[in-house]
């Protein structure tokens, strides 16, 4: 039994919640033992700490900039006023209401949000950053003309009946403390499930979450409406502590400065955001003391924003680099350990798989031109089912090209393509996903933020189950599902892709050059591997690669493209003879 | 007042925007950025070349004129440099979210010096440019507007023209296309790049010594001038020049309409924002993937 | 790690830079006392938003330093402590209970747009009064523990609209308010309606609609341009009035402006050069006249600790002397609930040659002492403060006292 499979310690789904209610209980004796003026403030730093996990969500896992969440807080500490002032339903709710009204408030911000977010993001890249910005400036102006419903003259009750004397803050900063562990606890649920996987994928790579059969859209207005909802709570937490609220509180530049110390401590980390909450509220106390005007804060947050983005870490990574150093050496070793294992078992040969004969994509006349460049003239292939087709060609003859026009992602594209019969044409990338056609790329698009398990899990969508997904990375000889992608080299990444595109059990995979970056021993192993991939997953495979021998052992049949044509289809043995093919290589060293 | 009026009103304010979103427009063609922090600068080399009145008090008026505006430009254009230094020293393979994300960082320190250094007191900032040029029924179309299109659009012919036709437009290109395989060509990927960021930091030092204490009296403008300029290089989403220089006057056309009226003024900063979506959403309606990602 | 090595690095480098810089930054504050008087100190606070009203509590501290130095109170130092509010609601509640725990016994130079409404209960719960020095809210005239030592916004506007019509004789005025929030908004009409009560007269035009931190005020001098008016009446601060005269200009009015008091520094004239004149009533005597005699220690005491000179600080002067005068009045030892009562006791009033009404506590349920103004204007096409005169008094022109909202 390799390394790989050996059962690892079962990880403990009741950690979490053992520090929640520690966090719980060591809040409980922070608020009643320490003097009033200090809970108070610690109040304030919860606050903060939401915000800023509402914004790690979106900025720290999704990697947008959003500079509208304080907008979200104001929204959100709005509707809680208007709930209690304006309607008649705190005396249905009574003691609960300002729980209620706080989920409500939360929804409502987080269909905001995605009203917000939903054309932003229609829009590419840093375009959200810049609409959150005029999203910030425009609440804030509605928000100082409407004023608040308390309009300085109202207080807002404090849930549960509590007072607003220091015992009604120590109270208050209990409550608080549950709502902060209850969101944090959810939060670390979402990072770790599927969705969390396509926040950190759609941050890395567009491309890669799409060809997962993750919508994009999806991914990005989840994180936003989410962060929206967390803002909003966030809003009503301050209600609750000061009773009363005004524009000056939740200005855009308050909203810079929350986002760029988000960036600094990396707040998508439950306790960086903590601690980023805790600098919110230090750095100017301290600030206090020594009679430095408090504007020196936000000049000290924006240098360390800079550096923060310069050196592309943050205090939470870096920390955790320290802290965990020791483990990852162990785990990187083990990983390595793995590879060698795996490269040196020796499984018995398997043929090159013959297909069952009936066509399964079939291309129709395929060109692509961006503008005046022809990069695909007139392509027409057929891959049978259960085959492994190679698609070989000199270097920008098109290769890559054509896998992303079949992939989805060039939709100018004239000609037809379809898959086991359904045409493809006007499916999105992730559409196609769904509908079984998978891809890998060339360049690395595998996240380093998650766990090769959690990967696995986000390519196959949820539908493979753990024994499933072991198999899949046995089959290739990956490293154990336990272990981050960050300690994996990018070769056995690249494998990690394949194996967890295999593992969604796809009815085509096309494989965009995949041994690149493997010693000649792996490419050996790979190609074994791969020839019995198509029994073994039931999936036919489309294959680009540079390394003839690997395509001589694994392919039933070829097809040659130079300068975006089709120079040679068919049987393995004749289009490698064929002279045009000589030609085309000709100086190439592989050849022969 | 009838609305074509009320449309004449926000020109001035207007073709500040535009000339923003002309900047904003360039830099994120040139360099890969959204610059934050483009107004900023040129607002903090503004207030610190007012500080040096008491020095030039006894030269005669046109040379003190001429020397503020001159340390304006250079400070604005210096510090401006060195965000770009920084950006192209450790944030060359970084991502546009990233870059951005460092203007964002920079817009925040800028207005937090500016008060500590200069307080919190109208800046003595005098406009160059004051009154109207002509009149249109009763509304003015302020000089001052007319200088702030005529910049744009100089600027946004300028660089066309360099972009296209001269070996540096070239080399510009090459950089903000495939910066990597520039620099292995022998470009000076790091000069060309912190000159674009100090042109384009000079212009707006420039541009707020002639606007002066109408638009940025105070550092607030640092970042209320700023939005609606990205508002106007978002209608050009980001690359096209002259659809910036007209969304820039009709954010501020519906603008100075909706204030105009006080009755709307609750819609006033949301309908602009509606109207760009709207519009970049039936522009850009065939959705293209970024090469790069 | 070397990549913490240089976040560690830049951090120190940024808290140097602050220390060094905050000596040399308009907003400094200094530190400690500095006393002969050595007894136990009289603890006093206040809270400002450092970033726009840093005069005030500069100019308390001025005179607390002086008084402290010429031996205190019975060789008590006063030792005094300001609080940032950094003008945000969460803030001001925060430092309100800073100062309270850190046993203030009474506030004085507070200045904040908003400190009196988020904390005139937290006062009264607490037993501390406040002498503010400069009050801006409605809360700040209108509840039983705070007592402002400046006119405030609402009779400064009483006082510019009846200066206007009656002394300067300006027909159909318009006013441009920002109201804030709905107790502002009342505050200003509840002056402007007193004022047409007074003299009879409407105004042709007002606009509520401005907002702090507005973009462009060229919408709003169109709306002006289209009804006729005579003269313009603006509530805002400084930097707005002067970015909304720049555009006045770029459109080609000329017509006269009646401002408030914020707008009465020389910075603000510096950057000022507009076709028609401009009017403000200031809130205490004219600092600007060479002729005026009454602000001789004023300035001296300015000048001596290098505070600004503006009306601001002018408040924040006169609330130091209040609060001295008080404290001589108290017969035993200082505490909150000592001083509390002994400004409550308070029948004599103080005056000062600085304010032409004498100012006083008292028992009452609200507290609006200073109601004079002094007239100064900035003449078109020039770049400095001339003083006009005669004092304004509230009696006189019919001022009637803001309501609690």
């Amino acid at each position: 039994m390799s390394l790989a499979s050996r059962p690892r310690p079962t990880t403990r789904p009741w950690l979490p919640l053992a520090f929640a209610l520690g966090a719980i209980a060591l809040g409980a004796i922070f608020g009643f033992g320490m003097p009033a003026y200090v809970v108070f403030v610690a109040t304030s730093v919860l606050v903060a700490m939401v915000s800023l996990l509402g914004l790690g969500i979106v900025t720290g896992t999704a990697g947008m900039i959003a500079l509208c969440q304080l907008s979200f807080a104001s929204i959100g500490a709005w509707i809680l006023e208007f709930l209690y002032l304006k309607t008649p339903l705190p005396t249905v709710f009574g003691a609960a209401s300002f729980l209620v009204f706080m989920l409500i408030a939360g929804l409502i911000t987080a269909v905001l949000g995605l009203v917000i977010g939903l054309p932003a993001l229609r829009l590419r890249g840093v375009n959200l950053a810049v609409i959150t910005l005029g999203v910030a400036a425009a609440v804030d102006t509605t928000v100082q003309q409407l004023g608040f419903p308390d309009q300085s003259f109202a207080h807002i009750p404090r849930p549960f009946g509590l007072t607003s004397d220091p015992t009604g803050d120590r109270g208050y900063f209990l409550f608080a403390v549950v709502v902060t562990v209850l969101i944090a606890l959810a939060i670390n649920a979402l990072q770790g499930s599927r969705i969390g996987a396509a926040w950190k994928s759609v941050a890395f790579s567009e491309r890669g979450t799409a060809s997962a059969g993750t919508s994009v859209r999806t991914a990005k207005l989840s994180a936003f409406a989410l962060s929206a909802f967390v803002g909003g709570i966030a809003g009503c937490l301050i209600v609750g502590q000061i009773t009363q609220v005004n524009y000056l509180t939740f200005t855009p530049i308050n909203s810079l400065g929350l986002y760029v110390l988000s960036i600094v401590v990396g707040s998508q980390l439950i306790d960086m955001a903590l601690f980023g909450g805790i600098l919110f509220v230090v750095i100017p106390e301290i600030l206090k003391q020594f009679r430095v005007p408090l504007e020196w804060s936000s000049v000290a947050f924006g240098v360390l924003g800079i550096q923060a983005l310069t050196s592309n870490s943050n205090l939470g990574t870096g920390v955790r680099a320290a802290l965990f150093r020791r483990r990852r050496l162990r785990e990187a070793a083990r990983v390595e350990a793995a590879g060698d294992v795996a490269a040196v078992e020796t499984v018995a040969e398997a043929p090159i798989p013959t297909g069952t004969g009936r066509p399964l994509l079939v291309v129709e006349h395929l060109t692509v031109e961006f503008g005046a460049v022809k990069a695909l003239t007139d392509v027409s292939l057929v891959v049978e089912e259960g085959t492994i087709l190679g698609l070989i060609g000199p270097n920008g003859a098109g290769k890559s090209t054509f896998v992303d026009a079949i992939g989805g992602f060039l939709p100018q594209h004239t000609g037809t393509a379809s898959l086991d019969g359904e045409p493809l044409d006007g499916l999105a990338p992730h559409q196609r996903a769904r509908a079984g056609l998978r891809r890998t790329f060339q360049q690395d698009r595998v996240p380093p933020s998650m766990t090769v398990g959690a990967y696995l899990r986000f390519v196959t969508r949820g539908k493979a189950d753990p024994d499933a997904i072991a198999d899949a990375l046995h089959f290739f000889g990956c490293p154990d599902a336990s272990i981050p992608l960050s300690v994996v080299d990018v070769g056995t990444r690249r494998l990690v892709e394949v194996a967890a595109n295999l593992a969604a059990r796809p009815k085509l995979l096309l494989l965009d050059e995949p041994a690149a970056g493997l010693s000649h021993d792996e490419h050996l192993a790979f190609a074994n591997r791969l020839r019995r991939a198509p029994e073994h997953f039931g999936t036919t495979i489309l294959i680009i690669e540079h390394d003839l021998d690997l395509v001589r052992s694994v392919c039933s049949r070829i097809t040659v493209l130079n300068f975006g044509e089709v120079l040679a289809t068919g049987d393995r043995t004749a289009v490698l003879s064929d002279p045009k093919v000589v030609s085309a290589y000709m100086g190439e060293t592989e050849m022969l | 007042m009838n609305i074509i009026i009320a449309l004449a009103v926000g020109f001035s304010s207007g073709a500040l925007y535009a000339l923003i979103g002309v900047g904003l427009t360039l830099m994120s063609v040139l360099t890969r950025v959204i610059n934050f922090s483009l107004v900023a600068v040129g607002v903090f080399g503004a207030y610190l070349s007012i500080r040096s009145a008491p020095l030039i008090q006894s030269a005669p008026l046109e040379v003190q004129t001429a020397v503020t505006v001159v340390i304006a430009v250079v400070v604005a254009a210096v510090v401006s440099g060195i965000l770009g230094w920084i950006e192209a020293t450790w944030l060359s393979e970084a991502t546009t979210t990233a870059r951005s994300a460092v203007t964002v960082a920079s817009l925040l320190m800028l207005i937090s010096l500016s008060f500590i250094l200069f307080g919190s007191q109208p800046q003595p900032l005098r406009p160059l440019l004051v009154g109207p040029a002509f009149l249109v029924g009763e509304v003015a179309i302020t000089k001052v507007g007319i200088a702030m299109l005529v910049a744009a659009i100089i600027v946004g012919v300028l660089t066309w023209i360099i972009v296209r036709h001269t070996p540096i437009g070239v080399r510009l290109r090459a950089v903000s296309d495939r910066q990597t395989a520039a620099e292995l060509l022998g470009v000076n990927v790091k000069a060309l790049q912190v000159s674009v960021w100090m042109v384009m930091g000079g212009v707006m030092g420039l541009c707020v010594s002639i606007i002066g204490n109408t638009a940025a009296a105070d550092a607030t403008s640092m970042i209320t001038l700023v939005i609606p300029g990205t508002a106007a290089a978002l209608v050009g989403a980001f690359k096209n020049i002259p659809l910036t220089i007209v969304g820039g006057l009709v954010v501020g056309a519906l603008q100075g309409a909706l204030t105009a009226f006080p009755s709307t003024t609750q819609l006033r900063d949301w309908i602009p924002i509606l109207v760009i979506v709207l519009f970049l959403l039936w522009n850009q309606r065939k959705e293209v993937w970024d090469v790069a990602r | 790690m070397r990549m913490t090595g240089i976040k560690l690095g830049a951090t120190a480098a940024v808290a140097a830079a602050a220390l060094i810089l905050s000596g040399c930054s308009a907003t400094s504050g200094g530190g400690g006392t500095s006393t002969p008087a050595s007894g136990t100190p009289i603890k006093v606070a206040a809270l400002s938003g450092l970033t726009f009203f840093p005069e005030a509590p500069q100019a308390v501290k001025a005179v607390f330093d002086d008084y402290n130095a010429a031996g205190g109170f019975n060789g008590q130092p006063l030792q005094y402590t300001v609080y940032d509010d950094k003008t945000d609601p969460a803030v001001s509640a925060t430092a309100a209970k800073d100062a309270l725990s850190s046993g203030a016994v009474a506030l004085v130079g507070s200045s904040s747009l908003l400190d009196c409404a988020v904390n005139h209960k937290t006062w009264e719960d607490n037993n501390i009064v406040s002498l503010q020095g400069t009050g801006v809210d409605p809360f700040c005239f209108t509840t039983p523990n705070i007592a402002p030592a400046n006119d405030g916004p609402y009779f400064d506007a009483y006082a510019t609209l009846y200066d206007g019509s009656e002394t300067l004789g300006y027909k159909n005025i318009c006013a441009e308010v920002v109201p804030d929030n709905d107790a502002g908004k009342a505050a200003y009409q509840g002056a402007i309606d007193a004022w047409s009560a007074k003299t009879g007269k409407k105004l042709a035009y007002s606009d509520f609609s401005l907002t702090r931190g507005q973009a462009s005020y060229a919408g709003n001098v169109a709306a002006l341009k289209s009804h006729n008016c005579g003269a313009v009446m603006i509530t805002e601060v400084g930097a707005a009035v002067t970015a909304f005269i720049g555009e006045a200009s770029n459109q080609g009015l000329n017509i006269p402006f009646l401002v408030l008091t914020s707008c009465y520094s020389d910075e603000f004239a510096k950057g000022i050069s507009y076709a028609g004149d401009i009017h403000l009533p200031a809130e205490f005597s004219p600092f600007t006249d060479p002729k005026d005699k009454s602000n001789t220690d004023w300035i001296k005491v300015m000048d001596a600790h290098n505070v600004p000179k503006t009306s601001f600080a002018q408040g924040g002067y006169l609330a130091a002397k209040y609060f001295i005068a008080i404290l001589k009045t108290i017969k035993g030892k200082v505490t909150r609930d000592s001083f509390t009562a002994a400004a409550k006791a308070m029948s004599t009033p103080v005056n000062n040659p600085m304010v032409a009404t004498p100012w006083i506590f008292g028992p009452g349920d609200t507290h609006q002492a200073n109601k004079s103004a002094w007239p100064v204007e900035i003449k078109k096409n020039t770049s400095e403060w001339t003083s006009l005169g005669p004092w304004l008094k509230g009696d006189e022109i019919g001022w009637v006292d803001t309501k609690q909202p």
